[in-house]
This record gives C-alpha cells, sequence and structure tokens, in this order.
C-alpha cells in the first residue's frame, strides 16, 4: 500500500507540479466566487423548471403591462398617429366618427357660434368643418355633430386608438368603448385635465366604458384606457393594449 | 483569536505547497477527474483560507480540506455521471496514470467513496474514526465500504492471478 501512496503522490505532483502557481490559480479562482452563481448544482432540476420560470415570468411582465392605466405613454411625432386605423364601428353612436386615413390627422373646428375662443386660422371659424393634416389625400368630408346649444361633440370609439385629433376649445369629446368578449375597458381618462377636462367617465355594467370631455384650453394630451379585470388565458393577449388617442386643443 | 492577516496568508500559503499536491493526487485517484479534482481540490483551499482561523487549529488541517475537496469532487462526478454516460465521460476524462494506477491496484471497480475510504485508511493510514470525519460519513458507513473494497479488490485481485 505504500507503493500505492507513492504514485497517488506523484499523480498529485504530475497534476500541480508547481506549487505556487497552483496557489496563484486558486486565489485567481477564490476571485472569481461570483461564477459559481451560475453554475446550477442541479442543471437538470434547473431545466426542469425553466418553463416553468419562464411562463411565471411572462404572466407577470403582462400582468405588470395590463394595469387599469397604460403602463408607458409612447412618445410620437407631433401631429401624426402611429397605429393604422380600422374601419368605423357600425355601432358608433351620435355624432362624429372620427376615422382619418393612415398618416393623417383631424383637425375639428366650432361652429359659428363657439362657447369658447376661436379656434386657428387654419380652420376658419365658423365652418365647424373637419381637417385633416399631415397626409397628402383630400380632406376627409366628415363633420362633427352640433348640438342645440352649439358645442361641437366628436365621438371616438376603440376603433379610433392611436389616431391624432384637433379640436378647438369648447370642443365635447364623446368617448364610448364597447365591450368585447374577454375585454373589459376602464373608464377613459385624460393625462391632462387641465387641457381635456372630464365631465362625465365611468365603467359600463357589461365591460364597456365611457366618457365626455371637454376641450378647455389649448395644449395636447391624451386620452386613455385600459383593459382591467380580464379574466381568462386570453388575457395574456388581449390585456396588453390599451386603447389612446392624443388630442390637440388649438 | 484571529491571526493577522500577513501572518494567516504566509501559514496558509506554507500549509497550501505542503499538501496540495498529495490532496489533488487522492481527489483525483477517488474521482478519475483530473478536472473535476483540480477544481474542487481549489475550491477547498479557498473555503480553508476564508475558515482558517478555525481550520489552522484543527489537529489536520489537510484532512478538512481532503473532506471537503472529496465532497465537491463527488458531487461534480454525480452532476456529470446524470449529464453523460458514465463509461464514455470518465474514458475521455481519466488521465494515464490514474487508470493505469486503477487498474494495477484494483481500484477500476470501486465507487468514489469507496476510493476515498481505501486511500485514506489504507494509504494515508488513518483509523476509521478520521476516515469517517473526512469523507462525512458514518464509522459504520466507512467500514461498510472498506469491506465491500476489500471483497471487490480480492475478487478482482484473484481473478487476474
Amino acid at each position: 500500500m505504500s507503493d500505492l501512496r507513492h504514485e497517488v503522490d506523484e499523480i498529485g505532483r504530475r497534476i500541480w507540479p508547481d506549487s505556487p502557481a497552483a496557489y496563484r490559480a486558486m486565489q485567481a479562482r477564490r476571485r472569481r466566487w461570483w461564477l459559481t452563481l451560475l453554475q446550477p448544482r442541479r442543471p437538470q432540476l434547473a431545466m426542469r423548471w425553466l418553463p416553468v420560470l419562464a411562463a411565471v415570468a411572462t404572466v407577470a411582465i403582462f400582468v405588470a403591462l395590463a394595469g387599469n392605466h397604460p403602463a408607458v405613454e409612447r412618445t410620437e411625432h407631433p401631429g401624426t398617429h402611429t397605429l393604422a386605423p380600422t374601419p368605423v364601428s357600425p355601432g358608433a353612436p351620435e355624432g362624429l366618427h372620427v376615422a382619418p386615413p393612415p398618416g393623417r390627422s383631424i383637425a375639428v373646428a366650432p361652429p359659428s357660434h363657439p362657447a369658447a375662443p376661436a379656434p386657428p386660422a387654419a380652420n376658419p371659424p365658423g365652418t365647424g368643418a373637419v381637417a385633416t393634416t399631415g397626409g397628402d389625400s383630400p380632406a376627409s368630408p366628415q363633420r362633427p355633430s352640433s348640438t342645440g346649444s352649439g358645442v361641437v361633440t366628436v365621438t371616438l370609439t376603440e376603433a379610433d386608438s392611436g389616431k391624432t385629433i384637433t379640436v378647438a376649445p369648447g370642443t365635447r369629446i364623446v368617448v364610448t368603448l364597447q365591450a368585447a368578449p374577454h375585454r373589459q375597458w376602464s373608464a377613459p381618462r385624460s393625462l391632462d385635465s387641465t387641457v381635456l377636462t372630464a365631465s362625465d367617465t365611468a365603467r359600463d355594467a357589461g365591460g364597456g366604458a365611457h366618457g365626455t370631455f371637454v376641450a378647455s384650453k389649448p395644449g395636447h394630451t391624451r386620452l386613455v384606457a385600459g383593459q382591467g379585470g380580464c379574466h381568462g388565458p386570453l388575457c395574456l393577449i388581449a390585456s396588453t393594449t390599451t386603447w389612446q388617442v392624443r388630442v390637440v386643443v388649438r | 483569536m484571529e491571526l493577522p492577516a500577513e501572518r494567516t496568508d504566509a501559514s496558509f500559503e506554507a500549509f497550501f505547497e505542503d499538501t496540495c499536491q498529495r490532496i489533488v493526487g487522492i481527489v483525483a485517484v477517488a474521482t478519475g477527474d483530473v478536472a473535476a479534482a483540480e477544481d474542487a481540490v481549489q475550491d477547498a483551499y479557498a473555503r480553508a483560507l476564508t475558515r482558517w482561523g478555525r481550520v489552522s487549529r484543527l489537529d489536520r488541517p489537510d484532512l478538512w480540506v481532503a473532506r471537503v475537496a472529496t465532497r465537491l469532487a463527488i458531487d461534480s462526478w454525480r452532476r456529470r455521471r446524470r449529464e453523460t454516460p458514465l463509461q464514455a465521460e470518465m474514458r475521455a476524462a481519466v488521465h494515464d496514470d490514474i487508470d493505469r494506477l486503477w487498474v494495477r491496484w484494483g481500484l477500476e471497480g470501486l465507487s468514489p467513496m469507496q476510493r476515498v475510504t481505501v486511500i485514506l485508511r489504507h494509504v494515508e493510514g488513518r483509523p476509521v474514526g478520521e476516515v469517517a470525519a473526512a469523507a462525512s460519513i458514518s464509522p459504520e458507513t466507512v467500514k461498510t465500504h472498506l469491506k465491500r473494497a476489500t471483497r471487490r479488490l480480492r475478487a478482482l485481485l484473484g481473478e487476474s492471478r
């Protein structure tokens, strides 16, 4: 057995012929202790749980993004909308359903007897016309509705998400978001209540939501609504979207 | 009472240079994997340096390092055994010298823990209690390993004669 001991010692000397060098290597390895954190002790166990961890992380991300309020307000170029418009909803309520073509925004001027200061020269007062900007096609013939009191009303639906509208001070904006399967809208709100003042916002019993806003003063803001209270696997897809319309008051 | 840092470094370095070759040899022969043995022994010495104030007061600090290194190496060996077929992995990694030593001394058919107990008991000449402490197992388990290893060695050596 002493021969075996000598052979073991000899193997040790062959593996580490230079003890000081081995000492330096040990010290260097000691300084890289954090590398051991990257090496799971049970790789197969870690791989078995990896899909579960990925699923949990995915759900957590969706939940974080799908609150009642939009998580992130996107930055856009002024006067443009980034989402392609969808066809006008046939169930849109009374008033003008603003649906500009791609790459364009809409300007709404008040009628001849506005309840607020006059609109800019680009949209001549007294016409109440809808003008488009930012596009190369002719202006849309659509017009906003005018109530008996002379207040211009613009109606927005979920199909208008991503668009930009330009309205004059005093314009009333009615937001109507229809309920859909696996989709429950939160009450729409204005990100800047000094520019767009909410007069009536609420969620409907069936999952829809509505809101009425009045353009108070020149400026720009966004009308936003989220999809909360969603249950079921389809929420993973449906809850990632939020409704928002950029509103320019001038 | 902790030693000053300079004295700690000096005494640990001397201890390392005195014992590192034998310990890496033991672990390499026990596991048959030189790379795993080097990693395990380096980690064991790093842990010893972290606790050098306590480890240096032991009767046999080298056995403490051998115990830790053996445990780490066997854990690593078990992980690799699950990941890849044992024989292919071992054959690819075993050093020629270790391979010859295994064949010569009949250690080839033993498990790593049996090799550790055989080397510490019969090569290092340590009593069963110290072998048990070094291998982190009970003395009864050491005796069982030694009994099975001896039976196996006798069978292997008897067949070769």
